[in-house]
């Protein structure tokens, strides 16, 4: 009986390391916080080299045959180009002042409650 | 003569909390312009990373994790309003929460591209679970510790894993996912229905193949140390 107990707690533990490691190992994406840090202590945080296509996001557009809903980004493609090619975090200064104008309001309406 | 001067756009730089709640005004369109491109490049690293691995026993590894990767950032779109990354009071751990949530995610799509090619539709896109009433979407975002796992039992489990087919990979890889590598734990009905699609196959012959390649797995990694 006990030999049997200690083969089943044997056995488990052998299936808790196989679960982790693949989970934490690239077999998958990681699902926890703390599966995340496992995974980038293994392999580090440095990026690899991203493809073309990953270096702006314009495939936001070209993918809505693929069943994606246009109501998640608005604005016009046109318009989206415009702002890849200035640069992802650079808008004129009174567009920037108004997005943090209506940060700092919904950040203090947020405290209020 | 009237001088026309180019004001230099200002480098601002957002908390990840920020860009989350800033995304969630989908109704203001300068917003997204600015925070989108921000959020995917923020993360856009980190699922390239893993995606290339996870695909890397593919012919065209780097077409499918750029389409996983590409995928995962429409549907995070698709659902940040769901996300509520204020309940994480410690800012610091924000980043790892997020990429934690993206790595949800990213799971779904690389099943959908998986699926996609076996020629099925697997429609499983997360909507089951928050729709059960004691189903918390950020809270499973926060598991136990890992344990700590010898290096070499890694290397160990990739050799392993080289010898699976197809099929016996993409199987243990989804028990993983759910947590049932043990035998006492069942798979969700989602999950054995997405197998038994995409494999034509029975729910049986699914945990017979589990069990073969989990004993190959054990034996492979284990026998050495008896």
């Amino acid at each position: 009986m006990k030999k049997r107990i200690s083969n089943n707690s044997e056995n488990n533990q052998q299936h808790k390391t196989i679960e982790n490691a693949l989970k934490t190992g690239g077999f998958l994406f990681p699902e926890t916080a703390e599966e995340v840090k496992e995974f980038e202590r293994i392999y580090g945080t440095t990026d690899v080299i991203l493809p073309a296509e990953l270096q702006e996001p314009t495939f936001l557009y070209s993918k809505s045959e693929k069943g994606y809903n246009s109501k998640v980004v608005k604005f016009p493609s046109e318009n989206f180009a415009m702002a890849a090619r200035e640069g992802s975090n650079e808008l004129p200064k009174e567009i920037q002042q108004k997005i943090i104008k209506d940060i700092r309001n919904a950040d203090s309406k947020r405290q209020k409650k | 003569m009237q001088v026309i001067t180019q004001t230099k756009p200002m480098k601002i730089s957002f908390t990840d909390l920020q860009i989350i709640e800033g995304l969630k005004d989908d109704d203001d369109l300068k917003k997204l312009r600015l925070f989108q491109p921000q959020f995917f490049n923020r993360f856009k690293g980190y699922i390239y990373k893993v995606a290339i691995q996870r695909c890397v026993s593919f012919h065209d590894s780097q077409e499918l994790a750029t389409d996983v990767t590409q995928q995962t950032f429409i549907n995070a779109f698709r659902k940040i309003k769901d996300f509520d990354l204020s309940k994480e009071p410690n800012p610091i751990k924000h980043e790892v929460v997020i990429k934690a949530w993206l790595g949800r995610i990213a799971n779904n799509c690389f099943n959908k591209e998986y699926a996609k090619r076996k020629d099925h539709i697997y429609l499983d896109d997360l909507k089951t679970k928050p729709e059960e009433s004691n189903y918390d979407l950020f809270e499973s975002l926060y598991g136990d510790e890992p344990i700590e796992i010898p290096n070499e039992f890694r290397s160990k489990l990739r050799e392993a894993m080289k010898t699976l087919n197809e099929e016996q990979k993409h199987v243990i890889e989804i028990y993983a996912g759910e947590g049932c590598i043990n035998s006492t734990q069942k798979l969700s009905p989602e999950k054995m229905n997405y197998l038994c699609k995409t494999f034509d196959t029975s729910s049986e012959n699914i945990r017979q193949i589990k069990k073969r390649t989990l004993d190959k797995i054990k034996k492979y990694c284990f026998q050495t140390n008896k």
